[in-house]
């Protein structure tokens, strides 16, 4: 019997980095209190107007050309009517017939995921259904999102697995956070993802879909869709029927939940907005967006492997732009790939650790151009940036500073004894090392190393075991 | 006489839709309404359009925008006085899951 294979398409909601909402001039402004940032126009109370926010329309036509897409020079609202707290005018601002852009693609890895359009609407509001843990005997609702601007991109079913959905959200985002399109930041709920998937045997024309809901991170979505894949493998295997129908992803049970079909729940009876006139875009307004595009991450990362670095290092590198502009000033006055690797190594792991963002890095780049290059000059061992790394990092300290409170082991008598008694206190893998194993010598150095707290000079320590080795040295 | 572009069923469907409960009298009514409305809809549709361009907005006005500024907000009170219910700053509303 042949295997299942699973089509994906997204849908992704990110919000528009503006100030203002699509159609008033309500703050975005993330956190504020419940219902400060409304007005007439985004609670839809009667006889009000909605006026379009041309910065949105501008992120917009960016958005479009970043996912080389088709701009379209004449784009309508429409109404997409429906009935649900989270939305007082019972129906959306939304683009139907004609979006702003359709038809681009996205590149994920080598991978072409073609984009069906990218349309912008309004966002709704926020329901809730506890106050703290205590569930209240009704539902509240706070609408500072509603009316905040969204651009919905709709992917075609190209995406065959789990992990390439992972792989084209993450590209996604970066490709939008470099664009100053959106911040897209999942917790904050200025992205947002819905998952069409079917499976079918290869060769066979796409099966019947379902559409998961309720994901909150890219870890999840990914972990849903193993999940729904699954379960629709095996009912089909089983004989079964896959229906159309709206899934809730539950992350505490690991498990996607069929919601319950509610009648006539998508007849949203599409229609233009009378209130609000057609956009027509001039080819002004396009080339001036063409110039706000910043280089890449695409580019970006071919440059820098041109630079010498290596995929992974790159990839890493890239991944937000703060991090690569910086990665960018270190490099200015250091070796590039000494640079990467002492940014992934060390710098990755302060920022980690303490949770830093990557705006707000303490450590200036000159420092730490000055601790690449006395790398590359061979002045210091990696054991010794290991030891003042940190402090250099949270001080930003200059390494030449901090060296000279650091005794570095030089003198080819002490190391010469120190290494002696790392070779009797480790006899085996000296004979291992003798014997023609250069790896054992690792043990050794490692050993040394440990003793003086990092200070011996490496090179100094390798070339003593050498001599030793070809002395014939007995432990 | 064309054949039926609605029936009775489309009525209740759209009542359903717009959430309004309608007495046999008034779905008659509506009906009766509808059916003058779409047959007068039918009689357009037999115009030749082919090279026409749809009419989407009646007034020639293009690309009215509104600079991206934030302006303050409506005075929350006001606006929750219009709420059937409220709770705290939340509009309250029969529970919905």
């Amino acid at each position: 019997m042949s295997e299942y294979v699973p089509a994906i398409g997204l849908e992704v909601h990110v919000q528009l980095k503006t100030k203002s909402k699509m159609f008033c001039s309500c703050s975005t402004d993330f956190g504020a209190p419940p219902n400060t940032n409304i007005c007439p126009v985004c609670t839809g109370q009667p006889g009000v107007l909605p006026t379009k926010n041309k910065k949105a329309i501008e992120l917009a036509i960016r958005a479009g050309l970043v996912l080389n897409c088709k701009i379209q020079k004449y784009s309508l609202f429409a109404r997409k009517n429906y009935f649900y707290p989270d939305l007082p005018k019972a129906y959306q601002i939304s683009q139907y017939e004609l979006p702003i852009s359709k038809e681009g693609f996205l590149m994920v890895g080598d991978k072409k995921i073609r984009i069906i359009r990218a349309h912008l609407e309004e966002d709704a509001g926020k329901l809730l259904h506890y106050i703290g843990s205590t569930p209240v005997d009704g539902s509240l609702v706070d609408l500072n999102r509603c009316g905040i601007p969204l651009l919905e991109i709709v992917s075609y079913p190209d995406i065959d697995s789990p992990q390439m959905a992972f792989d084209y959200l993450k590209t996604l985002r970066r490709l939008l956070r470099y664009a100053g399109i959106s911040d897209c930041d999942m917790e904050k709920g200025s992205l947002r993802c819905d998952c069409n998937v079917s499976v079918r045997k290869i060769g066979e024309k796409l099966g019947v879909k379902t559409e998961i809901k309720n994901m909150n991170s890219f870890k999840e979505v990914k972990d849903a869709l193993t999940y729904e894949i699954e379960r629709q493998t095996k009912v089909l295997k089983e004989g079964g029927k896959i229906f159309q129908e709206t899934r809730l992803w539950n992350p505490k049970q690991g498990k996607t939940f069929a919601m319950r079909r509610k009648e006539e729940a998508h007849d949203y009876r599409y229609f233009p907005d009378p209130d609000l006139r057609p956009i027509f875009l001039s080819e002004e307004m396009i080339s001036e967006q063409k110039k706000q595009i910043p280089e890449l991450p695409a580019d970006r990362k071919k440059r820098y492997t041109e630079m010498g670095l290596s995929e992974y290092q790159a990839d890493v590198i890239i991944d937000e732009k703060e991090l690569a502009d910086y990665f960018e000033k270190v490099a200015e006055n250091s070796n590039p790939c000494e640079a990467a690797n002492i940014i992934i190594t060390h710098l990755l792991r302060q920022i980690n650790e303490k949770n830093i963002p990557y705006s707000q890095i303490p450590l200036n780049p000159q420092n730490l151009s000055e601790l690449v290059n006395l790398k590359t000059d061979g002045k210091i061992t990696p054991q010794i940036i290991k030891r003042i790394f940190p402090e250099m990092f949270e001080k930003n300290e200059n390494p030449k500073k901090l060296l000279e409170n650091i005794e570095v082991v030089s003198d080819e008598g002490e190391i010469k004894k120190i290494v002696m008694d790392a070779i009797q206190k480790n006899a085996q893998a000296w004979n291992d090392y003798k014997a023609g194993n250069e790896k054992a010598s690792g043990r050794i150095i490692g050993f040394v190393m440990k003793q003086t707290e990092g200070s011996a000079d490496p090179v100094k320590v390798k070339k003593i075991l050498e001599e030793l080795k070809n002395e014939n040295f007995d432990s | 006489m064309d054949k039926k572009v609605i029936d009775k069923k489309d009525v209740e469907y759209l009542g359903n839709l717009a959430r309004i409960s309608l007495s046999e009298d008034e779905k008659e009514k509506l009906y009766a309404d509808l059916e003058k409305i779409l047959g007068y809809v039918s009689q357009l549709e037999k115009v030749d359009t082919e090279n026409v361009e749809p009419t989407y907005h009646v007034l020639p006005v293009k690309n009215v925008f509104r600079k991206d500024k934030v302006k303050e907000s409506f005075s929350k009170e006001e606006i929750l006085k219009n709420a059937t219910e409220r709770k705290g700053d939340f509009f309250k509303v029969p529970k919905i899951i």
